[in-house]
C-alpha cells in the first residue's frame, strides 16, 4: 500500500524530467546535430526570454496569482529600451528605464489586485490590452529603428560560448531560487498561496505579498523587453504577442500549481527547456510548425493530469 | 486572376452618382507610372473615411500616412479607423460611415469574403467604396467602384525570381510564412511556387514555417535550421521576419534573406548586410491611388480602369537610396 | 495584579446592529476561562476586538498584564502575548507541519529562515504534544484532527500569555480531546490563561476554572464552574429553563425499511459494514473522526464506487450508481459539511428548499417562484427557521438555521429513511434542541432516521440503538439499555494494532 502511494508520488514528482530526458534521446538519435554546441547554445538563447519571464510567473503563480499582461509589458519596455538605445545614452539608461517601466506596470497590477481586490485575470487582462496600447503608441505604431551596435552587441555575442542572453538567465534563476527556497520572503510567498486567510492571520502583509509578486514579474519583464529589443535587433510594438501563455505553460509543465502555494525553480527550469527543445527539435527534424502546437499542448495537459492524479491519491 | 483581368464597367450605383452629378464627360482619368492623382484641391468638401485592417505595423502605419497626405493635397476631411482584424468590426464600422453619410469608404478587407455584402449595401446607399490593398472575392459583384491593390502574387513571384537568378538556379532554400491561412501570405506562396516550377534545382530543404509575421519567432527558427542544414537563400514572406532571419544568419552570412513590404527595419537590415533585399508593396501608393480615384468618381469624371495596380518593386543595396 | 487581562466597558456598533453592548472580561493567569453564549451572543466580536481585528466602540478600555493594551492586527496582538486558535481550521495544507508552525514569524540566521533550527523546534513541540508525525511531512497527508493540533501547536509556540481557543474540539476525537487536554493543563501550570470558547457543556466543566456568559450582546454573569451546574449555565445562555438538553421523544418501532450489507468500498476505506434501521427508529453511528461513518454513507448514497454489499430499501433490492438512484427510493442524506455540499450559499431560502424536490414547484413544467415560496413559507414556520423571508440569501442566515434549511430541502422530497451526518455541528444549544425535537417527531411519523455524530452524549440522548464503527469496519452494536460512554470509546478504539 504504501510501497505504491510512494511510487504513485515518485512517478508524478519526475514525470516532467523522464520526459524531458526521453525527448532529448529521442530527438539527438534523430538528429545528431540537435546536440551539437551550437544548437546548445541556440537552445540557451531561445530559452532565456521565456526562462526570465516564467521565473517572474513562478511567484505570482505560487502566490495564489496569475499574470496574463508580461507579453505586452515585454513590448512596451523593448519600445522604451529602443528609443532610448540609439547610442544618445550610456546602455545601462535603457536597461534601467525598461526594468522600471516593467516593475511600474507590475505594481499597478499588484496594487489593482492585492488593494483593489479585482480578480488577477481581470485586472491583467486589462493592462495586457493597456500596455499593448501604450507601446504602440509610443512607436506609432512602427518598429524603432537605429538601435546602437553596442546595444545590438548585447544579445548577440557570448562569454567562453556561452550566449550573453543564457547568463542573464542564469543570474534570474540562481537569484529567483535562492529567493524562493532560503528567504523569509520566500516562504511567505507559498505561505500567501497556500492558504491567504491562513497567512493573514499569522500576521503576514499578505497584501505587500502579492503586490510585490506581480512587481517582480513586471521587472523581468522589463528586462525581457531590454533584452529582447537587443535580440531582434528593433523595438516591435507587437512583440512578445501571448508570451505570457509560454510562461504559464512552463511553470504549470514545471509543477507550479495554478491554484497557488506549489512549484519549485528547477521545476520551471525543466518546463522552460522542454518547452524550447520542442520548438527547437521540430524545427531541426523540418516539421510544421502546426505540429509543434498539438506536441506543446499535449504535454501541457498530461503534464498537469498526472499532477493533478498524484495529488488527489494522497488526499 | 483571371476573372480578376476582365475589366468590368464601373458599378451601376457609381454611374447613377455621376449622371445625377450633371457634370461634362470629361476625358477619363488615367494612371501613370502606377499613380492616379486627381488633381490638388479638387476634393474639397468631401468626407471620405478609411477603415484599416489594423494599424499594428510599419505597412499599415504607411497606408495611414500616405492617406493623411493624399487627403490633405485633395483638400478632403479624412477620418481613419482601425478594424482591428475583426471582420465583424469592420462590417459595424462601414455601417456607421454609411449614417454619418461619409461620400467614399476607401476599406481594406480584413477577411476576402466576409465583407462583401457590407460593401454592397454601402454601395446601394449611393457611397463609393473602394477596396484598397487586398482584393475581396469576385469585388466586382458587390458594387465596389475600385480596386486598388498591389498583387500578392506578383510580389511572391518577384521576390523569387530575385532569388533564383541570385543562385543561378541552384540551392537550397527554406520559407517562412505568416499565419496560416492569412490570404496575402497564401497568394505571395502561390507567386513562390509560379518561380519554383521554373527552376528543379532549387530544393526546399525544410517544410515552411509559420512565424506569424514576427521577428522573434522567426530568429528562433532560422537558428535552429541553421544548426542543422546547410541553406543557401531563406525567402520570407514580410520584412519582419526576413529581419529576425537576418539576425540569426548575421552580417553578410552568404545566405539571401529576402523579405516582402520594404518597410524601415527591412531598409535597416539591407543596409547593413543581414538581407538581401525586399519587394516594395508601397501600401501608401494604393491609399493615395484610391483615394484619388474616389474624388475623381465623386467629381462625376471617369476612371479609364477601375482597378489600379500598383508596381512591385525590387528592392537591394544597389537602388534602396531612392526608396528611403 | 489579579487579571492578566480586563476587558472594561467595551461595546460594539455595526450599521444598525449593536454587537456588544457595554460588556466585560476579567481573566486571571493560569485559568481556563469558558466564554459562553449561544451564537450571536457577542463573543466572536468581542475576541476580535481583542485580536486587533475589529475596533472597539469610544469608551471602553482594555488592560493586559497591567498595561494599556492597544493592538491593530492579529500580529501586534501575538507580538504582545494574545494568540487565537480559530474555529475554521487555517492549515497551508501544501506546506510542512514545521513551515505551518513557523509561518509568519520565520526564524532568521543571517537573515535567510533556519529551516534546520525551525525542524528541530517543531519536533520538540510536536513530541511535546504527544502528535506522532515528522516536522517534515506535508500537511495535506495529515488528518483533520492532526491539523488541529499542529494549530494549537502553532498559537501555544508563540509564548502567548492569554490564548484564545474557538471551538478547538470541534472536529478532533475524544482521544485526542484528551491529548489537548492534558497540554492545557500543563499550560495552567506555566500560568497562561486560556479563553475558551465551546459549545460542548462537558468539556466546560472538565476543563475550565471559570465562565462568563453572554446573550445577544450583552454580560449576564461571571461565576466559578464549581458553583455552576449545567440547567444554571443554559438559563443564563439562553434567558430560560431547558431542562432537557436531549429531548427524546416516544416513537413507534416498525419493520426493517432500510438495509445495506457487507458495504465495502472501492477504495477500502469501508470495510464489509451492514446496517439496518426499522421505522420509527433512530439510529446512531459512532466512532472517532476518520473511522468511515461518513464515508460509509456516501457510499451507499452512490458518492463513491463501492466494491461489494447491497442495499435494500423497502424490500427492494437497489442498484444505486449514482445519489438520483437512490433519492428516487426515498433516502435523504443531509451532508456533514453543509456549506460545501448541502447548500448553495449564494442562493435564496426558496430556492434552497426547492432545490431536492425541484418537480413539486414546477408550474406548467416550469420552475416557479411562488410555488417555491409557498412550499418554502411552510417548512419556515415549521422547523423555525430565523429568517427575514424566503428570499434571503442563505449564506446571512446562522449555522443552526442553515442547516434546518438542509434538512428542509429534504424533508420536501418526503423520505422514508433520514441520513444525517453531523446534524449539530457548530450550531448552538437552543438550535440543537430545536433539531433533536424534530429528528424525534420524523420518527414518530415512521421514518427511520440515521445520525452520526462524534459527540457521544448526543447519540446517547437521542439514538435507539448506536453501530460504533473502527477503521472502516464494523465493531459493535449498543441499545438504549446499554449505552455507556465507557463503551461506546471502547468499541470506537478497536483498532487493529
Amino acid at each position: 500500500m504504501e510501497n505504491k502511494k510512494n511510487i504513485k508520488a515518485l512517478i508524478s514528482n519526475y514525470f516532467i524530467y523522464v520526459i524531458f530526458l526521453v525527448l532529448v534521446i529521442i530527438l539527438a538519435a534523430l538528429k545528431p546535430s540537435f546536440i551539437s554546441p551550437k544548437n546548445m547554445a541556440n537552445i540557451l538563447k531561445q530559452a532565456s526570454i521565456n526562462g526570465i519571464l516564467a521565473f517572474g510567473m513562478m511567484f505570482v503563480i505560487i502566490s495564489g496569482g496569475f499574470d496574463m499582461s508580461v507579453g505586452s509589458t515585454v513590448a512596451f519596455t523593448g519600445i522604451l529600451a529602443a528609443l532610448l538605445g540609439n547610442g544618445q545614452y550610456p546602455i545601462i539608461i535603457p536597461l534601467c528605464v525598461a526594468v522600471l517601466g516593467g516593475l511600474a506596470v507590475g505594481i499597478v497590477n499588484g496594487v489593482g489586485i492585492a488593494v483593489g481586490d479585482l480578480p488577477p485575470f481581470i485586472m491583467t487582462l486589462g493592462t495586457m490590452t493597456a500596455v499593448r496600447g501604450l507601446a504602440l503608441l509610443i512607436s506609432n505604431g512602427k518598429p524603432v529603428t537605429g538601435i546602437s551596435e553596442a546595444y545590438k552587441a548585447i544579445a548577440a555575442s557570448d562569454l567562453f560560448g556561452i550566449p550573453t542572453l543564457a547568463i542573464f538567465l542564469l543570474i534570474v534563476i540562481i537569484i529567483c531560487s535562492f529567493v524562493a527556497t532560503k528567504t523569509v520572503y520566500g516562504r511567505r510567498v507559498y505561505a500567501c498561496g497556500g492558504n491567504l486567510q491562513a497567512a493573514r492571520v499569522a500576521g503576514i502583509n499578505t497584501t505587500l505579498i502579492r503586490v510585490s509578486t506581480f512587481a517582480i514579474a513586471g521587472l523581468l519583464a522589463g528586462l525581457c523587453g531590454f533584452l529582447m529589443t537587443s535580440r531582434i535587433t528593433i523595438g516591435q510594438p507587437t512583440a512578445a504577442e501571448s508570451y505570457e501563455m509560454d510562461a504559464i505553460t512552463a511553470c504549470v509543465v514545471g509543477g507550479v500549481s495554478m491554484s497557488g502555494g506549489v512549484g519549485n525553480p528547477f521545476g520551471v527550469i525543466i518546463g522552460t527547456l522542454l518547452i524550447t527543445v520542442i520548438g527547437n527539435g521540430l524545427d531541426i527534424l523540418g516539421v510544421s510548425s502546426h505540429w509543434q502546437k498539438i506536441v506543446k499542448g499535449l504535454i501541457i495537459v498530461v503534464a498537469v493530469l498526472i499532477d493533478v492524479k498524484g495529488k488527489s491519491k494522497k488526499d | 486572376m483571371k476573372t480578376r483581368k476582365i475589366l468590368s464597367c464601373a458599378a451601376a450605383g457609381v454611374m447613377a452618382v455621376s449622371m445625377l452629378a450633371g457634370s461634362a464627360f470629361a476625358d477619363a482619368a488615367k494612371m501613370e507610372n502606377g499613380v492616379l492623382r486627381a488633381g490638388e484641391g479638387k476634393g474639397e468638401g468631401y468626407k471620405i473615411a478609411l477603415l484599416q485592417a489594423h494599424q499594428l505595423n510599419a505597412f499599415q502605419i504607411g497606408i495611414t500616412e500616405a492617406a493623411e497626405a493624399a487627403a490633405k493635397e485633395l483638400g478632403v476631411e479624412l477620418k481613419v479607423l482601425s478594424s482591428d482584424q475583426d471582420a465583424y468590426t469592420q462590417i459595424s464600422q462601414i455601417e456607421q460611415c454609411v449614417a454619418e453619410e461619409y461620400d467614399a469608404i476607401l476599406f481594406e478587407p480584413v477577411d476576402p469574403d466576409a465583407l462583401g455584402d457590407a460593401a454592397k449595401a454601402a454601395a446601394d446607399e449611393g457611397v463609393i467604396m473602394v477596396n484598397i490593398v487586398s482584393a475581396c472575392t469576385d469585388w466586382q459583384d458587390y458594387g465596389i467602384a475600385v480596386l486598388s491593390c498591389g498583387d500578392n502574387v506578383t510580389a511572391g513571384e518577384t521576390e523569387m525570381k530575385a532569388v533564383a537568378e541570385k543562385l543561378e538556379g541552384k540551392g537550397n532554400i527554406a520559407i517562412l510564412t505568416g499565419p496560416s491561412g492569412d490570404s496575402g501570405g497564401l497568394q505571395r506562396l502561390e507567386g513562390y511556387e509560379n518561380i519554383l516550377k521554373d527552376y528543379p534545382d532549387i530544393v526546399q530543404v525544410v517544410e515552411p514555417a509559420d512565424c506569424g509575421w514576427d521577428t522573434a519567432s522567426a530568429q528562433s527558427t532560422v537558428e535552429s535550421w541553421l544548426s542543422a542544414y546547410e541553406l543557401d537563400a531563406i525567402v520570407c514572406e514580410n520584412d519582419g521576419m526576413a529581419v529576425g532571419a537576418g539576425n540569426a544568419a548575421g552580417k553578410d552570412s552568404g545566405i539571401i534573406i529576402t523579405g516582402v513590404d520594404g518597410t524601415p527595419d527591412g531598409f535597416e537590415a539591407i543596409k547593413d548586410g543581414r538581407m538581401t533585399g525586399t519587394v516594395s508593396q508601397n501600401g501608401g501608393e494604393m491609399a493615395a491611388n484610391g483615394l484619388n480615384a474616389a474624388v475623381i468618381l465623386l467629381n462625376g469624371e471617369e476612371l479609364e480602369t477601375n482597378e489600379l495596380i500598383t508596381m512591385n518593386t525590387w528592392i537591394d543595396k544597389e537602388n534602396i537610396a531612392d526608396f528611403e | 495584579m489579579e487579571y492578566i487581562l480586563e476587558m472594561r466597558n467595551i461595546s460594539k456598533t455595526f450599521p444598525g446592529v449593536k454587537a456588544l453592548d457595554n460588556v466585560q472580561l476579567q481573566v486571571r493567569p493560569g485559568e481556563v476561562h469558558a466564554l459562553m453564549g449561544e451564537n450571536g451572543a457577542g463573543k466572536s466580536t468581542l475576541m476580535k476586538i481583542l485580536m486587533g481585528i475589529y475596533t472597539m466602540d469610544h469608551g471602553g478600555s482594555i488592560t493586559f498584564n497591567g498595561q494599556p493594551y492597544t493592538v491593530h492586527n492579529p500580529k501586534e496582538a501575538m507580538d504582545t502575548g494574545v494568540a487565537m486558535i480559530h474555529q475554521e481550521l487555517n492549515p497551508i495544507l501544501d506546506m510542512t507541519v514545521y513551515e505551518n508552525i513557523f509561518v509568519g514569524r520565520e526564524i532568521r540566521r543571517h537573515g535567510l529562515v533556519d529551516k534546520k533550527e525551525e525542524i528541530r523546534q517543531a519536533r520538540e513541540l510536536i513530541a511535546e504534544c504527544g502528535l506522532h508525525v515528522s516536522p517534515t511531512e506535508i500537511l495535506r497527508n495529515l488528518t483533520v484532527a492532526q491539523c488541529q493540533l499542529i494549530e494549537i501547536i502553532k498559537a501555544i509556540s508563540v509564548n502567548a500569555k492569554v490564548i484564545i481557543m474557538d471551538e478547538p474540539t470541534a472536529a478532533i476525537t475524544d482521544r485526542e480531546v484528551e491529548l489537548l487536554f492534558d497540554h492545557i493543563r500543563r499550560l495552567k501550570q506555566k500560568g497562561v490563561a486560556i479563553i475558551y470558547i465551546s459549545h460542548r457543556m462537558d468539556e466546560i466543566f472538565t476543563i475550565c476554572d471559570t465562565v462568563t456568559v453572554y446573550r445577544d450582546g450583552q454580560y449576564i454573569g461571571c461565576g466559578s464552574t464549581k458553583e455552576l451546574d449545567e440547567a444554571a449555565l443554559i438559563r443564563m445562555m439562553v434567558g430560560r429553563e431547558i431542562t432537557d438538553v436531549f429531548p427524546k421523544l416516544e416513537a413507534k418501532i416498525g419493520e426493517t425499511i432500510f438495509e445495506a450489507n457487507h458495504i465495502t468500498r472501492a477504495d477500502n476505506k469501508v470495510k464489509d459494514v451492514s446496517i439496518s434501521v426499522r421505522s420509527g427508529e433512530i439510529l446512531g453511528i459512532g466512532g472517532l473522526v476518520g473511522a468511515g461513518r461518513s464515508e460509509l454513507v456516501e457510499g451507499i448514497f452512490g458518492m463513491h464506487r463501492l466494491s461489494g454489499g447491497e442495499i435494500i430499501v423497502k424490500g427492494k433490492k437497489v442498484q444505486v450508481h449514482s445519489p438520483g438512484d437512490i433519492i428516487k427510493e426515498g433516502v435523504a442524506l443531509v451532508t456533514e459539511d453543509r456549506k460545501v455540499t448541502g447548500l448553495n450559499l449564494s442562493g435564496s431560502v426558496n430556492d434552497n428548499i426547492a432545490m431536492v424536490a425541484i418537480r413539486k414547484t414546477l408550474s406548467n413544467g416550469l420552475y416557479s417562484k411562488a410555488k417555491a415560496r409557498k412550499v418554502s413559507e411552510e417548512y419556515i414556520g415549521k422547523l423555525k427557521i430565523k429568517t427575514p423571508s424566503g428570499d434571503e440569501i442563505v449564506n446571512n442566515l446562522s449555522g443552526g438555521n442553515q442547516q434546518k434549511v438542509v434538512i428542509s430541502k429534504w424533508l420536501l422530497n418526503d423520505p422514508d429513511i433520514i441520513i444525517l451526518d453531523e446534524p449539530t455541528r457548530g450550531i448552538d444549544v437552543g438550535a440543537k434542541r430545536d433539531i433533536y425535537l424534530l429528528i424525534g417527531s420524523l420518527a414518530q411519523q415512521g421514518k427511520a432516521v440515521i445520525i452520526i455524530s462524534s459527540e457521544i452524549p448526543e447519540l446517547m440522548g437521542v439514538c435507539d440503538r448506536i453501530d460504533v464503527m473502527a477503521e472502516g469496519h464494523f465493531s459493535g452494536e449498543l441499545d438504549r439499555d446499554h449505552f455507556s460512554q465507557e463503551s461506546i470509546m471502547k468499541l470506537a478504539s478497536d483498532i487493529a494494532v
